[in-house]
Parts: C-alpha cells; sequence; structure tokens
C-alpha cells in the first residue's frame, strides 16, 4: 500500500500495529502473571484468607485444630451405606429421585485400581487445605474455616455454579427442586451451593460428624475423625501407624480427607 | 494484489483533507445531530429521500427483539421460582446454552470494541468509521451477554451482594470489575467523539477502549484457563484462544452491525439509486441490497479485518487442538470432543471447522471478488454460529466429559460418576440464551435510532442529490471549527 | 434548551404522579391497626423487647456472621432459638397462618419482606419432637 500516513502525526499503520503487540503482551503478561499463581494453588490459600476479620486463618496455628478424616477402603464394604443414611438424616438431604441433578453429600463409588482390585468407598468434600471452589467464588460466600473445614456461607451465594465446576470431586451441589422442609441443623434452598460440611454444627458442639459416628455403630468402622495438628490424636496416630493419601495430590489442594489402602 | 488496496482506496481524498489540515486526524465523515432520534428524522426527511431501510421494519424489528428479551426474562424468573431442575443441568454439567450464548456475546462485545476502538486511534483509516457505532454494538453486546448471566443464576436476587463482597482471586469477581470499566470506557469513548471539548483526550481514550477489551478477554478465558479440575479446560492456550475469539467474533459482529445500521440511516439514499458508496442493509432490508456497498472501503476493511482475526483465530485453535492431543492427561477428552463424543465431534467439525471457518473465509473472498455485499454479511453470521458451536463444544463438552476422580482409577457410581453427561437443554435455556442476542439487538437498535452513530453523507443534510461516497470529505465548517488541534 | 423542555416537562410529570400516588397511599393507611402478634413462648426475649424490635435485623445479620463465619455458634442466640420461643405450635395454628407468623405479620405491618424462612426451618423443636425428632 503507499504509506501515506507517515508524515502526519496520526499512526501509521506498522507503528501501530507494533504498538498494539506491545501493549498486547505487557497486558498478557499482567494477566497471566496471578493466573500462574493461581494454578500453582498460591490463590486458594490466599481467597480462602484474607477479608475476613477474627483469628488468623491462613497459617495453622498449633492450638487450633485442623479437622480431617481418614477413610479405610479395605473395611468399606460396598453394600453398606450407613454414612449415607446418617448424613440424609442429620442434614435433611432426600434421596435423590434424579441422581444426576439432586444432591448427594455424600455419595458412593466403586473404584477399580490398576491390579483389577475393586473397592468401594464414599466420596464427600474432601475439605481442601486449598479448594478450588473458594478461590473461584466471586463473593467469597465459599470459604475454609481457621479449622480447615469448608463451608459455604449461603446467605452470600449468588448460585453461579462457579464452584461445581471448579471441584475436581463433584461433591458440589446446588438443589434444584424446591426444597419440601429444612432440618433445623441445616437451612436449605433452591438455588444456594452446598455440600459436606463436616456436620460443623456437631463438631462445634464437640462431637463427631453423622457418617462417622453411624459408621461405627452400623458399618464397618472404616471411618476416623479427628485433629490432624495433635500428633496424639487417633487420626494422626493412624496415618502414622497404617498410612493414607489425600486425593488429586498431583493438583496440591492438600485435601483433608484421605484414604488408605488405594494404592 | 487486491490486499495492497486495503485503506488506500480513500488515500487520495484523504491526503488532500491532510493538506488542508496537517495536525489533526482527519474526520471525513459526519454524523446526524445529537438530538434527532431516527422517527423525527424521517417525518422530517419525508418529501425527500426515502430511507432505505423503511422504518416499519425499524418498529418491527424493535418489536420482536423486546418480546424476545422478555420472554427470556419470564423464563430466568420462571426458573428462579420453580427451580432450575426444569433446565437440563446438573451436578455435573452445570453450564449450558445460556453460558454459551452469554460468552459468545460478551466476546464479541469486547472485540468489537478492540476494532472501533482502533478505529480512533488511526483515525485516517475507514476504520474511523466504525468507532461510535462499534462502541455502541460493543456494549450493547455486553449488556445482552450479562444479562443472559444474571438470567442464569441459581438466585438472582442475590445480586447486589456480588457488589459487596469481591474475591479478587475469583475470575468472575474480576470480570464484574472489567465489565464496569468496559462501560466506563465505553462512555468515555463515546463522549469523546461527541464532545469537542474531550477532542485532546482522544488518543489515551482510544488506547484504553483498545486495551481494556483484550483484557476482559483474557480474563474471560481465565475463567476456564484456570480450572484445574477439568483437564479439557486447564490450558494456558485458552488465553489467546479466547482473545483471537473475541476479535474475529468482534468483527463480524461489527460488519454486521455496519451494514444494518446503515440500512437503517434515512440518509442513505433512495432504493435503486445506484451512486456508488450506497449502503444499504441486508440484514435490515434485503431488497435493497446493492453492490456498490462492497466496494465501501469501510465494509472493505472490517471484511478484510474479520478475515485476518479469523485466520488467527484458526491458527490458535489448532495449536490448542494439538496441545490437548499431545498432553496424555487431555488425550481422553480431546478424543471426545474431536471423535467419539457424540454431538460433540459433529458440532466441532460441522459447526465451528466447516460453517465457523471455511465456509466464511471463502466467502469473504468471493465477496472480494465479486463485490457482494450480501457475502459480507452471511460470512459475519457464520463467523459468530461457528463462535456459538465452538463455546458449546468447549464450554459443554468438556463438562459433559467425566472428571477424572482419581487419575489411574476407573471410578464408577450409582449416580454419575464415570459416564458421559447426556446433556438436553431445555425451552427455557434456550430462551434465556437468545434473550441475551434480542437484548443485545434491542439496544443497539435504540441506540442507532438515537444517537448520531453511523456516518452520513452531507449532501442528505442539505436535501441536494445523491451523494458519491459516504465519506464525502466536505465536512462542515462548524465541524472543523471545533475540532481542536492537539 | 428548546429540546430538552419535553423531558423536563415529562420529569415533572413523574414527580407529581409520585407525590399524589405517594400522597393517596399514606391516607388510605391511616386506618390501618398495628397487628396483634402470637403470644411468645419464653419469659422474655433475648434482648429488651424495645431493643429487639429496633435492633434485630442489624443483630440477626450480626450473629449469621459470626456463627457461620467466625465459627461462634451459640445455639441459645441462633434463628432456631428465635423460632423456638416465637414459633406458633402446631396445635394452636390456623389453617393458612404460617409457622413463624409472629415476624410475617408485623413484616407485613411494616412492610419488610424477608427470605429467611425459604431455608430456615420455622418448625418451634417442640413441633419436630412429635416427629421423633426427625424430619420426613
Ligand atoms: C426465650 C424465648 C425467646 C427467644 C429465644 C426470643 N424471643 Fe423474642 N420475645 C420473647 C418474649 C417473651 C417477648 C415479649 C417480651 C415483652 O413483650 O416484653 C419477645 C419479644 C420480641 C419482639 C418484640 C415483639 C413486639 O411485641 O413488638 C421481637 C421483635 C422479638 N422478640 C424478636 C426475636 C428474635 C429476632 C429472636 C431471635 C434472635 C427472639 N426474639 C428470640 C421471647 C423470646
Ligand atoms: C415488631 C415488628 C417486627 C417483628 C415482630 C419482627 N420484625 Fe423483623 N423487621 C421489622 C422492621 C420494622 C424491619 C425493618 C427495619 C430494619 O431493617 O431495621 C425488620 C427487618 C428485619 C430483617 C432485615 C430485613 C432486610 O431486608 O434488611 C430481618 C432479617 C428480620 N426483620 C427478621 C425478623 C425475624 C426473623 C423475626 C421473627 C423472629 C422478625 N424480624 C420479627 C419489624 C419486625
Ligand atoms: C440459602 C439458604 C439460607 C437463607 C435464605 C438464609 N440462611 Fe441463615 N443460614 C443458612 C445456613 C446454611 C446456615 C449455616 C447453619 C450451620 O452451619 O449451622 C445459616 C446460619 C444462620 C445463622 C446462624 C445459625 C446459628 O446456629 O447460630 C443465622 C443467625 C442466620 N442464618 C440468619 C439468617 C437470616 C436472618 C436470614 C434471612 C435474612 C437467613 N439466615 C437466610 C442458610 C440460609
Amino acid at each position: 500500500m503507499s504509506e501515506d500516513a507517515s508524515a502526519t502525526r496520526t499512526l501509521s499503520r506498522r507503528r501501530f500495529l507494533g504498538r498494539c503487540l506491545g501493549a498486547g503482551t505487557a497486558a498478557a503478561g499482567l494477566l497471566l502473571a496471578p493466573g500462574v499463581w493461581l494454578l500453582h494453588g498460591g490463590g486458594a490459600a490466599a481467597a480462602a484468607a484474607d477479608g475476613e476479620p477474627g483469628p488468623d486463618r491462613t497459617r495453622s496455628s498449633p492450638r487450633s485444630p485442623r479437622w480431617g478424616l481418614l477413610i479405610d477402603t479395605q473395611r468399606c464394604s460396598a453394600e453398606c451405606s450407613a454414612c449415607i443414611d446418617a448424613c440424609q438424616e442429620e442434614n435433611g438431604w432426600p434421596e435423590p429421585e434424579h441422581p444426576q441433578q439432586d444432591p448427594q453429600w455424600i455419595r458412593k463409588v466403586t473404584v477399580r485400581g490398576p491390579g483389577d482390585s475393586e473397592r468401594s468407598l464414599p466420596m464427600l468434600c474432601q475439605h481442601c487445605q486449598n479448594p478450588p471452589c473458594a478461590s473461584v467464588c466471586p463473593t467469597r460466600a465459599t470459604f475454609r474455616r481457621a479449622d480447615g473445614i469448608v463451608l459455604v456461607d449461603k446467605h452470600r451465594c449468588i448460585g453461579c455454579r462457579y464452584c461445581m465446576i471448579a471441584c475436581p470431586f463433584q461433591v458440589r451441589f446446588m438443589p434444584q427442586r424446591p426444597v419440601a422442609e429444612a432440618s433445623p441443623n441445616h437451612p436449605r434452598g433452591k438455588g444456594a451451593a452446598e455440600g459436606c460440611t463436616l456436620c460443623v454444627h456437631r463438631v462445634d458442639r464437640g462431637q463427631q460428624p453423622a457418617c462417622v459416628e453411624r459408621c461405627a455403630a452400623d458399618g464397618h468402622g472404616a471411618l476416623l475423625f479427628g485433629d490432624l495438628n495433635d500428633p496424639g490424636s487417633a487420626l494422626s496416630e493412624a496415618l502414622r501407624d497404617y498410612g493414607g493419601a489425600p486425593l488429586r495430590s498431583d493438583l496440591g489442594l492438600a485435601a483433608r480427607v484421605h484414604y488408605r489402602g488405594l494404592s | 494484489m487486491r490486499g495492497g488496496a486495503l485503506g488506500s482506496v480513500q488515500s487520495g481524498v484523504q491526503d488532500d483533507q491532510r493538506g488542508l489540515n496537517m495536525a489533526q486526524p482527519t474526520r471525513p465523515t459526519h454524523y446526524q445531530p445529537l438530538g434527532s432520534p431516527i422517527w423525527q428524522q424521517t417525518r422530517q426527511w419525508a418529501g425527500g429521500q426515502a430511507p432505505a431501510a423503511p422504518l416499519w421494519l425499524f418498529w418491527l424489528s424493535a418489536g420482536l427483539a423486546a418480546l424476545a428479551a422478555l420472554a427470556g426474562a419470564a423464563a430466568a424468573l420462571h426458573l428462579a421460582l420453580s427451580g432450575h431442575h426444569l433446565s437440563g443441568m446438573g451436578t455435573q454439567l452445570v453450564w449450558g446454552i445460556p453460558h454459551v450464548f452469554a460468552l459468545t456475546l460478551i466476546l464479541a462485545g469486547a472485540g468489537a470494541l478492540v476494532v472501533a476502538a482502533s478505529g480512533q486511534l488511526t483515525a485516517t483509516t475507514p476504520l474511523a468509521a466504525t468507532t461510535r457505532l462499534g462502541s455502541i454494538v460493543a456494549s450493547a453486546l455486553l449488556i445482552g451477554g450479562l444479562a443472559v448471566l444474571v438470567f442464569d443464576l441459581g438466585r438472582p436476587d442475590q445480586l447486589p451482594v456480588t457488589f459487596q463482597h469481591f474475591n479478587p482471586a475469583s475470575s468472575f469477581a474480576r470480570n464484574i470489575f472489567f465489565y464496569l470499566g468496559f462501560f466506563a470506557i465505553v462512555g468515555l469513548l463515546l463522549w469523546s467523539l461527541l464532545d469537542p471539548a474531550l477532542a485532546r483526550y482522544r488518543r489515551l481514550i482510544g488506547w484504553l477502549a483498545l486495551i481494556w477489551p483484550l483484557l476482559l478477554a483474557t480474563n474471560v478465558g481465565s475463567i476456564f484457563a484456570l480450572l484445574a479440575a477439568h483437564e479439557g479446560f486447564r490450558s494456558g492456550l485458552l488465553f489467546p484462544l479466547f482473545v483471537s475469539a473475541a476479535l474475529a467474533y468482534g468483527s463480524a459482529v461489527l460488519l454486521l452491525g455496519w451494514l444494518a445500521a446503515n440500512g437503517l440511516t434515512p440518509a442513505v439514499t433512495a432504493r435503486g439509486a445506484n451512486a456508488r458508496g450506497t449502503i444499504s442493509s441486508p440484514v435490515m432490508a434485503p431488497h435493497v441490497a446493492t453492490p456498490p456497498t462492497a466496494t465501501h472501503p469501510t465494509t472493505k476493511r472490517l471484511s478484510r479485518l474479520l478475515a485476518l482475526f479469523l485466520a488467527a483465530h484458526a491458527a490458535v485453535l489448532l495449536v490448542h487442538l494439538l496441545s490437548l492431543l499431545y498432553s496424555p492427561a487431555a488425550r481422553d477428552v480431546a478424543r471426545f470432543l474431536l471423535i467419539d463424543g457424540g454431538i460433540y465431534p459433529v458440532l466441532f467439525w460441522f459447526g465451528m471447522v466447516a460453517v465457523g471457518v471455511i465456509l466464511p473465509s471463502l466467502l469473504l473472498l468471493a465477496g472480494v471478488i465479486r463485490q457482494r455485499t450480501s457475502h459480507f454479511a452471511v460470512a459475519a453470521g457464520l463467523v459468530l454460529l461457528g463462535g456459538l458451536a465452538h463455546l458449546f463444544v468447549m464450554v459443554v463438552g468438556v463438562q459433559a466429559h467425566p472428571v477424572a476422580l482419581i487419575p489411574g482409577y476407573e471410578v464408577t457410581g450409582a449416580a454419575f460418576d464415570g459416564e458421559v453427561f447426556s446433556y438436553q437443554p431445555t425451552l427455557w435455556e434456550w430462551l434465556i440464551g437468545l434473550s441475551g442476542v434480542a437484548i443485545a439487538w434491542l439496544t443497539a437498535l435504540v441506540a442507532v435510532g438515537v444517537l448520531p452513530l453511523t456516518p452520513r453523507p452531507a449532501a442528505a443534510t442539505r436535501g441536494s442529490s445523491a451523494p458519491d461516497t459516504l465519506d464525502t470529505p466536505d465536512t462542515p465548517a462548524s465541524q472543523s471549527a471545533t475540532d481542536p488541534v492537539d | 434548551m428548546k429540546r430538552f423542555e419535553g423531558w423536563l416537562w415529562g420529569g415533572g410529570a413523574a414527580v407529581a404522579l409520585f407525590a399524589v400516588i405517594g400522597f393517596i397511599a399514606l391516607l388510605g393507611d391511616r386506618g390501618a391497626a398495628p397487628p396483634v402478634l402470637p403470644e411468645p413462648q419464653g419469659e422474655a426475649c433475648l434482648l429488651e423487647a424495645e431493643q429487639m424490635r429496633r435492633e434485630h435485623a442489624d443483630w440477626l445479620s450480626d450473629r449469621m456472621h459470626t456463627a457461620v463465619r467466625l465459627g461462634e455458634r451459640d445455639p441459645a442466640r441462633s434463628l432456631q432459638a428465635c423460632v423456638d420461643c416465637h414459633a406458633v405450635p402446631a396445635a394452636q395454628r390456623a389453617p393458612e397462618q404460617p409457622p413463624m407468623a409472629f415476624c410475617r405479620d408485623c413484616h407485613t405491618y411494616t412492610g419488610v419482606s424477608i427470605g429467611c424462612f425459604q431455608c430456615h426451618n420455622e418448625r418451634p423443636k417442640g413441633d419436630l419432637a412429635e416427629l421423633g425428632g426427625v424430619l420426613p
């Protein structure tokens, strides 16, 4: 083309494109940097951490408990659903009519390993140290408490479902049908995200989660609840003695729910 | 080569103009005065020239769009009151058709603003004529897309919370910031164009309006790029992919808007009068499409930009697909999306590749050679359809593919573990998605009707004979006087 | 200026209409009597009744934050506690009356709308005990 514009103060196309490239690179850099940081889990910790008044919620102070769960897949039996029944009764979610849509705070899955060994195990919120659901929540409705329990503050939830798509375990739900009647233990409403609370209302009273209690009573004693920060707790001892690992450690989630006997 | 003609069609004219007024970007086009909405203009000109697109078409189209918008709002209300089980979405697949529409609209809006802003920065090029229109079309699209997002919320009544609590780590929350900034910048841009007092900041504002939507598109990409849970999403390549998508959809929509808006403006010559440079709209008034429109420099420039951006988008897409196929963790989902995933490969190869890339490329080429406006319009429309198909595959398809709960193990369950989610979008979701398009269309229509957005020949104002070209450089004295020398 | 005259007239007319309708609405409200609220169960409210009447919105919002986000749950000061004292027991309820008619009646009178009981249980523990403490 005829290089006609160069003499004037208006941009020539070449200079314009050059500047666009420069500006674009700078902008992309600015945007990518936090992204990369987020991918490495830094964002999750920060998201769960700041903005809220009260005690320090980032670092594990040695005095505050860190609740965790150990699931022994060698004990869990495929036929048993004691934990699910207990959770339904305690938190008032009904048997799912449409399993693809309705909430199941805890569900049983069958896992077939490399050696064709088959295991049955309960899948529930893994209460990650770096919960992706909390870092993506636009209003900080999902957050991690000081003691490590990941909760939804439903009063803030707008129902965008970003947390559901961000969860690697698909243990985030949104009641789509009207909720007939909520349990006094846990208010529930259609359109607000929810998931296992580790029975926070019981834990704060000094009790164990309902599923753990029922598994010990009616099931096979496959669930162990305890304080990961207390080296003397039964949970810490069991983890030390028999081992157990969180799922998807490749994602840097540092889940607080551990599974034993998977690998 | 024809490509060499890019922008130089008008160069003779522009050089003249520059000779007269060296120091300022030339604004060879001019506009209706503020405060004369389209319906008054026609009345005023009833004795003069008939509008290219009859006014009843304006009202009809506005009315239909309003109806569709209302239907979407009603569907949203219905879902909010009765529950989202009436949609086809579930625990595994949480964003469906509405999100596909919303993303397409938002990306197109971002791209349209980029193109419009580049017109502001290179004021001597034919793109300058699209700045006003482009900024309005861009915000109309953004409004449409955001409306869909709000309609789709589980608890839309909680929307005010998003302004009370803000999590900067969340792409959604960051986006709210980018959306607000977008509207502010469009406001500034229009202000700087309409008010001579701000003319000295035109370049600064132009740069802002160029960079901001690029950041916005990147941030929209981050919604998915940072989702570690899905192998099909997690990828740094989604950032350039969303930017190139935005540019492609944006230039497509601006081309459509340009053609449509010029058909609406009564200033355009009477139908059949084949004055050179007549713009008449194939969208608004197909019967008056005349070949010379295709040779209008702005149309040409926009169509070439579209071709360029489409090619860039296809290139990034190719790299993205290859990277998916090469990464062992993502190979499964890549297979699903491209080969054996049922509807998704069909939509990808037919919808995105054939209809969204190949066909429009051919049409653009043919449009240039045979100088047909309709080719440009159809090509732009196909690019947008392809965009919808692509986003459907990329957003919905990836969710439909089962998540690897425990990599290396085969996980099955009573509910949905290990199974492909079969997504059947319901009427309500379609209504909500389409209402976004309707809202964008309605907003743009009203804006085009009320604001002086599209340039028109000087001759028409004076009621004299049909003008030669739209970019007639005889700017009225008043406008030159108010354009300060910066 | 002339160009905006129409707008000015239109805006003025809208304001005038608003004022007139508001005035009529106020006139119509003259006869409205405060509702007679259902009798609460306990001895006294958590705060002075007068203070509770004025401050319960902020107080509840503060409890909401403290209990859920800071983890300082206190059953005696939870929303369920309000329900246990203020809900109308199942035996005394009129057919169309919600258990928490206490809140609703006053809010209808004062023109407030709350969505709390879309999620929160509004039946007192006594009611629930009849059902075996467990919800259907
Ligand atoms: C121990 C039982 C008890 C609990 C718990 C309780 N209230 Fe009350 N409340 C009462 C009684 C008794 C009165 C009447 C006091 C009076 O009239 O002096 C009352 C009065 C009130 C009033 C004033 C009503 C009027 O006549 O104007 C309001 C408002 C109120 N309560 C709100 C609440 C809220 C909100 C909660 C929960 C945070 C709550 N109450 C918890 C027993 C209780
Ligand atoms: C005596 C009348 C009265 C009674 C009884 C009453 N309220 Fe209220 N409530 C009001 C008024 C007036 C307001 C609005 C003033 C304000 O926001 O401070 C209000 C506001 C509220 C709000 C805030 C609403 C908003 O949108 O900001 C909540 C929550 C609320 N009430 C809960 C309750 C609950 C729960 C009960 C029953 C236990 C109850 N109220 C009983 C008069 C009452
Ligand atoms: C979307 C459902 C939902 C709605 C609507 C809702 N809540 Fe809640 N609320 C919850 C959940 C879930 C909890 C947490 C309960 C728990 O963890 O023990 C809670 C907890 C609370 C608590 C603390 C409970 C305690 O044991 O101390 C208070 C107080 C409270 N809500 C007040 C309100 C008020 C007032 C409103 C109405 C303005 C309201 N809530 C509306 C879901 C809801």
